[in-house]
């Protein structure tokens, strides 16, 4: 038995996986976004965003907590700011002395600082509020019946995906029609040409890897109330987007949003239809990650990035 | 090179031959000395694992501070070793010593593989490619407990048959003694001077007809070997191995031990993993506190002091520059710079 | 040059090894060697000729009037991948037995020090500080431990060294398995867990009346999660159950599509055993909820960690009626000194004490009237006392009947009741309100501290 019997005999089953895959997959896909938009500015991988995504969460959580009845969108955003603060504060600190020339061999010393912050921040979690699970209550009350019938469906998380959505449309308007906006995409394309029209590619620098954190920081806060949050949450969730962004094409816009769709997709397939129930599960995460090496191999540059 | 500078070198050689010597001839009476001392067997059990780091931080360096290949796989290729020893000792019945070298085989053919796909590319793939690479291998472990013993580790033979810790120090010693010149000899060959020049500028080195990619796996699968050989002795030394060796945590480890020693000296790395697997020790009472200010530590290293703390120190000592210290050229970022 | 010193380091690695070959060290000579003492019998002025085997490496004094206070060593996972939240929670137990225990004058008239060690939930730390506990440190006895594949290279060490040592909250059956004489256990072996299971299940019957008794595990891809299918797949046969399991490994988060699974399963399920600890554990248990499992069909039955209600209420908000295995003793069936721990431990943590609490702080004092007992710090007295045992502790009376007096194999047991204890306290318990207290809790099995009308609470 190659797949799993259900797969093949029941639309029911195949489109409930379908549906949840893919609403996971727009969530994967505003994380994945904001590591797109960093890499497509700062040209470097960040490798904390999985733990921004976390701090984004525990910011949401404590203050939900803490101002009973804050509305959620409130809770959001502050998240988003606060995460926007530290992910500039260290851009600042750390990254801009690289794009000063100040740094002997940046390419590496992108990876291992942005790795360092990771570890940083974690550690720093757990020594401060602890290993123990914390989760928001629902942000909006309200049960979904199963689509069609047959289709079930997870309320919080199309909450978290609607959210998502929003965020995304959001950023994107940012993007096309500000001017800030304009300044990231012309820095992104060609920094000694964009700084000739008088952008300063340091200070866009500055404010990419800003936003980037606080993308990741908002998904975070959606999925508070849909996850029980603890230090080490961003881990996986930050493999997730890194399968993502390669899938989509690094610094691709468009690649992200499809890329992260597929992944989820595929994640939530692969575990209903592996054969063996007893093992589906425990190979999730593998799923995507077989995605990643058929992509270097078959189209390195992924769906819609450059030429390499 | 014109023979002065030469001459220069190998005057330089001789000096840092001397303090080297030397300290190879305290670790090798170091174990007479700790009994003689009554020094408890627990602190054998420290030495031999600082110099299994040792081996670790040492051919990560040579990959990522000399070859300039950014990877977090080496957790992940010393687990293949000492997987592939245990398994075979474990089904087969293959004695320790074919079991170790078929590991370090096994994981230098990994090693090939993975170097064939992602080596082409930007440096950035490598990295997020040995980090899902790693989670593969970790799940995969787990999951197949019914062969791998999963989470409850998977026995192995024991490395001597004694319950002395002795031998096993003598053995680790040779293996860092020998991994280390191993290592040192490659980067002062032809082949050093080829990858060096890889790193420093690509698009130059492929002009003047170095097989850039060819080059780039050869030291990949090199060090896979390394990092294989020294999992398979290390585990059949504990006696037992479990998926978690590979967990990002202990990469990260082996990274800062490497990081903060200086990534480009194979000495200075070798050394940093040493003091730090001290050091951690030693800070054990602070719990998670020591892996804060561990991550902290890796920062301002990075940012303040490129070389390593250890390596500047090292240069001092040795009062020579040219042999440890590898001349680097301000770059532009990766993916500005470098080509498919 | 430089040709050279790579060969005198080549011929100085040959020399090496030929070196560890060729010397025999000092320290394998002293293997075993067997030195008579004069031990003082407290009470009695003769003195007696006691043979006291000496194992090298191995620090502890023999005689309490050397030493000004008796060292204990100590261990849990303090850190990741071990689980942090068990750790704690067991150092808090120590702390509170050690201080009680000094409190009341300490041991053999000395204070004890307990020296509590990280053991990161790797089997090889676990070696390792056995190690640094024994030689280093020189503990007379160690206590402790939360996760099985620890305690599995841990009682190697125990062993090799002759440490008498308690398991406090480890399942695997073969850490008393193997038969070693310095090694105890107050935790339940997973065969018994398993049977437990199986016994309740059986009695609950077939919850949704479709003719089977069919049950769904979820479990986590550790030691503890393998460990209880393994014996489920052994036991539930024998119980009248059928079973299909789910691994999945840790930090799962979207179990979605195995939610989709189990909903496309051919039976209903009458009950679904979530063999999987910590946050895991409410993210699938609420994930169960939304995603359509019928508990008038199904019962869900819990992790233990939800007993910590807050918690528990916050991360599963629809959980109600969910069951929860209860190790240890609960409110309503814990001995006095159970209830007067369990006070003290709510000022220091808020809450009712984990299961592995009470076993912290049991195994403690269990080793500390051992010694008192043996009167004296050599390891076999102790193991000799710990044999012994009569002691009502926070958990319940314990006793170790199945020892070298009394073999498991005589005796007509399991190879794993060897220095086990054998009445281990499980109780069923369920939620039958939200938000409801874990204190206001039903107590639904076994018959003897039943609160409720039956085996089960329907909706």
């Amino acid at each position: 038995m190659l797949i799993f019997d259900q797969c093949i005999e029941s639309i029911a089953y195949l489109a409930t996986l379908l549906t949840n895959g893919l609403v996971m997959g727009i969530i994967y896909a505003l994380m994945a976004l904001g590591l797109t938009l960093i890499f497509s500015v700062l040209g470097i991988v960040n490798f904390s965003h999985g733990e921004l995504y976390m701090i984004g969460g525990f910011v949401a959580f404590f203050l939900l907590d803490f101002f009973a009845g804050l509305n959620p969108i409130i809770a959001i955003a502050s998240a988003g700011i606060a995460t926007f603060i530290i992910g500039a504060i260290f851009e600042r600190l750390f990254l801009r002395p690289m794009h000063e020339g100040k740094v002997q061999r940046p390419g590496e010393y992108a990876i291992l600082v942005t790795f360092g912050f990771a570890f940083f921040l974690q550690y720093l979690t757990v020594a401060i509020i602890g290993p123990f699970p914390f989760k928001a209550s629902r942000f909006v009350d309200l049960i979904i019946k199963p689509l069609f019938g047959v289709v079930t469906v997870y309320s919080t998380r199309v909450v978290a995906a609607v959210i998502a959505l929003v965020l995304i449309a959001i950023l994107l308007w940012f993007i096309q029609r500000t001017w800030t906006g304009r300044g990231l995409r012309a820095v992104s394309q060609d920094k000694d040409a964009a700084a000739v029209t008088g952008i300063n590619p340091l200070r866009m620098n500055n404010f990419a890897f800003g936003l980037g954190a606080a993308l990741a920081g908002m998904s975070g806060a959606a999925l508070v109330q849909v996850f029980s949050w603890t230090f080490n949450v961003g881990v996986p969730a930050a493999s997730k987007s890194y399968v993502v962004i390669v899938l989509g094409g690094m610094g691709s816009i468009p690649g992200a949003l499809i890329g992260g769709l597929i992944v989820g997709a595929v994640e939530s397939l692969g575990t209903g239809c592996f054969p063996d129930p007893s093992r589906g599960l425990a190979y999730q995460s593998a799923f995507g990650l077989v995605i990643f090496a058929l992509v270097l191999l078959i189209r390195p540059q992924g769906l819609f990035g450059r030429k390499l | 090179m014109s023979s002065r500078t030469i001459a220069r070198i190998r005057s330089a050689d001789l000096r840092v031959a001397v303090p080297l010597g030397g300290l190879l001839i305290l670790a090798i009476f170091a174990p007479v000395l700790m009994i003689a001392l009554g020094v408890p067997p627990y602190w054998f059990h420290v030495s031999i694992v600082a110099m299994y780091y040792a081996i670790l931080a040492a051919s990560w360096s040579l990959l990522a501070g000399y070859a300039g290949q950014f990877s977090f796989g080496t957790m992940a290729f010393m687990a293949i070793g000492a997987y592939t020893a245990g398994l075979l000792g474990q089904y087969m019945a293959v004695g320790v010593v074919p079991g170790i070298i078929l590991g370090t085989l096994l994981a230098g053919v990994f090693g090939f593989i993975i170097g064939a796909l992602t080596l082409r590319l930007r440096r950035t793939y490598l990295a997020l490619f040995t980090i899902a690479f790693s989670e593969i291998l970790r799940l995969v472990l787990m999951a197949e407990h019914r062969i791998t013993e999963g989470p409850d580790g998977l026995s192995m033979v024991p490395l001597v048959n004694t319950t002395s810790k002795v031998p096993a120090y003598y053995i680790h010693l040779a293996l860092l003694v020998f991994g280390l010149a191993f290592m040192y000899a490659l980067v002062r060959s032809r082949f050093g001077l080829f990858f060096r020049s890889i790193r420093e500028d690509e698009e130059a080195a492929a002009a003047l007809g170095v097989h850039v990619v060819r080059y780039k796996i050869f030291v990949f699968v090199v060090t896979s070997m390394i990092a294989g050989l020294a999992g398979a002795v290390q585990f059949h030394y504990v006696e037992i191995i479990t998926p978690n060796v590979i967990l990002i945590l202990q990469m990260s480890i082996v990274i800062t031990m490497a990081v903060i020693g200086g990534i480009e000296s194979l000495i200075a790395a070798a050394f940093g993993a040493i003091l730090i697997q001290f050091g951690l020790e030693i800070m054990r009472p602070l719990l998670n506190w020591r892996l804060v200010v561990f991550g902290l530590l890796l920062m301002l290293t990075l940012r303040f002091f490129q070389n390593g703390l250890l390596h500047p120190v090292l240069q001092y000592v040795l009062r020579r520059e040219e042999a440890l210290a590898e001349t680097v050229a301000k770059r532009k970022l990766p993916s500005e710079s470098e080509p498919a | 040059m430089h040709r050279k010193i790579i060969w005198a380091l080549a011929i100085a690695t040959v020399a090496l090894l030929a070196g560890a070959c060729a010397t025999p060290t000092p320290e394998t000579i002293v293997e075993e060697v067997v030195i008579t003492e004069i031990v003082e019998v407290a009470g009695e002025s003769t003195t007696v000729e006691v043979e006291v085997t000496a194992v090298p490496g191995r620090c502890a004094p023999m005689d309490v009037a050397d030493v000004e206070t008796i060292q204990i060593g100590a261990t849990a996972p303090l850190s990741a991948p071990g689980s942090v939240t068990g750790g704690l929670v067991m150092q808090a137990a120590f702390r509170i037995a050690e201080d009680e225990i000094n409190a009341a004058g300490g041991v053999l008239g000395k204070p004890i020090n307990i020296i509590l060690n990280d053991t990161e939930g790797l089997p090889e730390r676990g070696t390792a500080v056995m190690e640094r506990l024994i030689t280093q440190d020189c503990v007379v006895a160690v206590v402790g431990e939360y996760h099985s594949a620890v305690g599995l290279t841990m009682k190697e060490v125990a062993n090799k060294y002759h440490v008498p040592t308690i398991f406090a909250e480890t399942y695997n059956d073969d850490i008393t398995g193997v038969g070693y004489p310095e090694v105890f256990r107050i935790a339940p072996t997973s065969t018994f867990t398993a049977q437990m299971d199986g016994k309740w299940l059986s009695e609950v019957g077939d919850y949704n009346g479709d003719g089977k008794m069919f049950v769904v595990i979820v479990a986590e891809n550790t030691g503890y999660g393998q460990g209880q299918v393994d014996k489920a797949d052994k036991w539930f046969p024998e119980y009248g159950l059928t079973h299909e399991t789910f691994f999945a490994d840790l930090p799962t988060q979207d179990f979605s599509s195995v939610v989709t699974r189990i909903n496309a399963l051919d039976t209903v399920p009458d009950a679904i055993l979530i063999k999987v600890t910590g946050e895991t554990s409410y993210n699938l248990q609420q994930q169960l909820y939304e995603g359509g499992i019928d508990i008038s069909q199904t019962i869900v039955v819990a992790n233990q960690v939800a007993l910590n209600h807050d918690e528990f209420w916050q991360n599963v908000p629809d959980g109600n009626f969910a069951v929860v295995p209860r190790i240890g003793p609960w409110a309503s069936s814990a001995t006095e000194t159970g209830l007067a721990f369990a006070e003290v431990y709510r000022a220091r943590m808020g809450r009712f004490p984990e299961a592995y609490a009470f076993e912290a702080y049991d195994s403690l004092n269990l080793m500390a009237d051992a010694i008192n007992r043996a009167g004296s710090l050599d390891p076999d007295a102790i193991i000799a006392a710990l044999e012994e045992t009569d002691f009502e502790g926070a958990a319940g009376r314990y006793t170790f009947p199945y020892g070298s007096g009394n073999t498991p194999a005589d005796a007509g047991q399991p190879a794993y009741m060897w220095h086990q204890w054998p009445e281990v306290p499980l109780l069923f318990l369920q939620y039958t309100e939200t938000g409801q207290s874990s204190d206001d809790i039903e107590v639904i099995w076994p018959a003897t501290y039943r609160t409720s009308e039956g085996a089960i609470v329907r909706p």
